[in-house]
């Protein structure tokens, strides 16, 4: 009964999700779960004195998890490029040669396999010609494709990355680190900036409510959020807030900008690389509006030179 | 529980209009009337959000309004710019509004025409007014950010970081990024407050209906094209250049002197984002001498959407526009 419920509890919101922006959806279903921890504090509230307890804790991470979220995103995404382009020692990877070999072995007998099921499959159902015509060309496609394998695995990995890439490559690299943990710094003094600021609103509330007679649920929750709502204001104008997310803003953006000049400059110096990156990107970008702007201002002289002419 | 939700339906811009031009990025719109004035008006929209906002819905519809009481309404959409626009730069806006009123003004047989910026829309007005003062008949500002030495949170932020940062490693400041800003300025009441009142009219669907309409149009937020971002925030919000009298277009200097159309300003008197005081010194310091300044004590949306300003400012407003159309 309870599946049944949940499932249709989650057919439901999907529903609701189709219609709604997805920071409103977000918002909403994370306020429904902030009504329910004011709800449980109201209750401890009217039993006795109101005190600090993990309710409050709740309520901080449903407000702030939308805006920590993309800052984190962020650190996301280091681990995974970084995982990505990492260079391991050398004798692992050689080591690892040997592996792949066995590797490569088991995936050629495993297709054999496949390949040897296909085919009965394709003997009960394929008239004779198409048969021979799709073993043929299946045939030679793996042989080709096996040769080449075979030939790339037997030579050495370029293993020594700091002289495989160019200079700046390995330069953009060293300041990018440098910004991440400049960044790392920032982001925690961020985030213990908002969660002191929200725990002495909570204490400040805590206090309000204790000594004062609170008479209904909608009393009390607007109570909650003005006070909170006014450390706030006053919190994010203050100083030590703008200078640590503007030290934070800097530091991320250094990083993204270093991040992706180094993998830029991997890909630009490799021969075999198809795609055109981001900068190469953007200097054609800049001289087609260069460009956009010459020939408005020629037709602008034109159209001046016509009403000219026309004794405009 | 979610039924109010599951019947939420969005189609905002309540009049029918046509694209009458297109350049890559930039749209001029015209909106379908039989108008009785001569003058037309253009709506310069901000590059931030959507034009839609003028004409959301039936009940809350600015250009509806201005339609019925016989206006030719024109409105300039900036689009949603893509990492190819990364390159646009504030004097390509104000050399598209004067593509717009010269293409307008030669359909409608005028030489000049009311320009009505909205919020950082009509920052690109008021510069557009004071260097081509001679083709603005009218200027009308809502909301406008002229004077950038303000104290809220918005300007406090905008005057300590470094836009050029952002832009070397994003491109463009993305709609996910000024998303998160605005809601970071207000947190409590704009993430909690707001969606807490809405849990308490889940089955009021005209309140559902007006809350969501709201937000569709508040998280359809385009990019700003990064070099646009970087010009805007270095020199409006930190140096204030357009009230000193440093900004230039293209080496043309913007001389608020410039500014003797007649002019009305509409502001709100609890807007976070245009605080009052980012219009009354420019209002002040205009040698205009027909200049009226309406104010409601709602906030930066409100001042378009309220039932409240539009049962009283946008009466005296399009009255105002109305009078001086022949």
């Amino acid at each position: 009964m309870e599946v049944l419920e949940r499932e249709r509890l989650g057919e439901e919101l999907l529903e609701v999700f189709r219609r709604l922006p997805k920071e409103s959806f977000e918002l909403f279903l994370r306020n429904l779960n902030i009504r329910r921890y004011v709800e449980n504090l109201w209750e401890n509230y009217k039993r006795g004195r109101l005190e600090y307890d993990e309710n409050f804790d709740k309520i901080f991470r449903e407000i702030f998890e939308i805006f920590f979220r993309p800052i984190e995103l962020l650190i996301s995404g280091y681990r995974f490029v970084f995982g990505f382009i990492r260079t391991p020692n050398v004798f692992e990877i050689e080591g690892r040669r040997e592996l792949m070999k066995a590797y490569n072995e088991f995936i050629n007998s495993y297709f054999k396999h496949l390949e040897l099921l296909f085919n009965s499959y394709l003997n009960l159902f394929l008239p004779e010609i198409s048969r021979n015509a799709v073993d043929t060309f299946i045939l030679s496609w793996q042989n080709t494709f096996q040769r080449y394998f075979d030939t790339f695995t037997e030579w050495n990995t370029l293993t020594e990355s700091p002289f495989v890439i160019p200079k700046k490559g390995s330069e953009a690299l060293l300041k990018c680190l440098e910004y991440f943990n400049k960044f790392k710094v920032e982001f925690s003094r961020f985030k213990q900036l908002v969660e002191e600021s929200y725990m002495i609103s909570a204490l400040n509330f805590i206090e309000h409510a204790n000594s004062n007679e609170i008479e209904s649920f909608n009393e009390f929750i607007t109570i909650f959020s003005k006070i909170v709502s006014e450390e706030f204001d006053e919190v994010l104008a203050s100083e030590e807030y703008l200078k640590i997310q503007s030290g934070m803003l800097e530091n991320m953006m250094m990083y993204v900008k270093y991040a992706r000049k180094h993998l830029e400059i991997i890909l630009e110096s490799n021969p075999l690389n198809p795609l055109a990156t981001q900068s190469e990107l953007d200097e054609a970008y800049k001289r087609i509006h260069d460009l956009k702007r010459k020939v408005r201002e020629l037709e602008k002289r034109i159209e001046e030179l016509e009403r000219l002419s026309r004794g405009g | 529980m979610f039924e109010t939700l599951k019947k939420v339906d969005f189609t905002p811009w309540a009049s029918d209009y046509e694209v009458v031009h297109e350049d890559w990025l930039f749209k001029l719109l015209h909106f379908k009337s039989k108008p009785k004035h001569r003058i037309p008006v253009l709506i310069v929209y901000a590059y931030i959000n959507r034009p839609y906002v003028l004409d959301l819905h039936d009940r809350v519809s600015v250009v509806k309004k201005m339609l019925k009481k016989g206006l030719d309404i024109w409105m300039i959409d900036w689009g949603y710019p893509k990492r190819a626009d990364k390159f646009t730069e504030i004097r390509d806006y104000i050399d598209y509004i004067d593509f717009c009123v010269d293409h307008i003004c030669q359909q409608k047989k005028v030489d000049k025409l009311t320009l009505h910026g909205y919020c950082l829309g009509a920052t690109l007005a008021v510069i557009y007014a004071s260097l081509y003062p001679k083709k603005v008949k009218n200027l009308v500002i809502q909301a406008p950010p002229i004077n950038f030495e303000t104290s809220n949170t918005l300007a406090l932020w905008a005057k300590s970081i470094d836009p050029t940062k952002v832009v070397e490693a994003m491109g463009n400041a993305s709609g996910e990024l000024l998303n998160t800003s605005f809601l970071l300025v207000d947190p409590i009441r704009l993430a909690v407050g707001k969606y807490q009142s809405l849990l308490d009219n889940l089955d009021n669907e005209g309140f559902a209906r007006n809350f969501f309409y709201m937000d569709q149009w508040i998280f359809d937020s385009p990019a700003i094209p990064g070099k646009v971002y970087e010009e805007y925030i270095t020199r409006w919000y930190q140096r204030n250049e357009i009230m000193k009298g440093t900004y230039d277009i293209d080496g043309k200097k913007i001389n608020l002197k410039n500014i003797k159309m007649p002019i009305l300003a509409l502001i709100a008197e609890k807007d976070h984002i245009t605080p009052p005081e980012a219009t009354l010194p420019f209002f002040e310091k205009v040698p205009s001498k027909d200049k009226l300044l309406l104010k409601v004590d709602k906030g930066h949306i409100g001042l378009s959407v309220s039932s409240h300003s539009h049962k009283t400012l946008w009466e005296r407003a399009i009255n105002w526009i109305v009078e001086r159309s022949n």
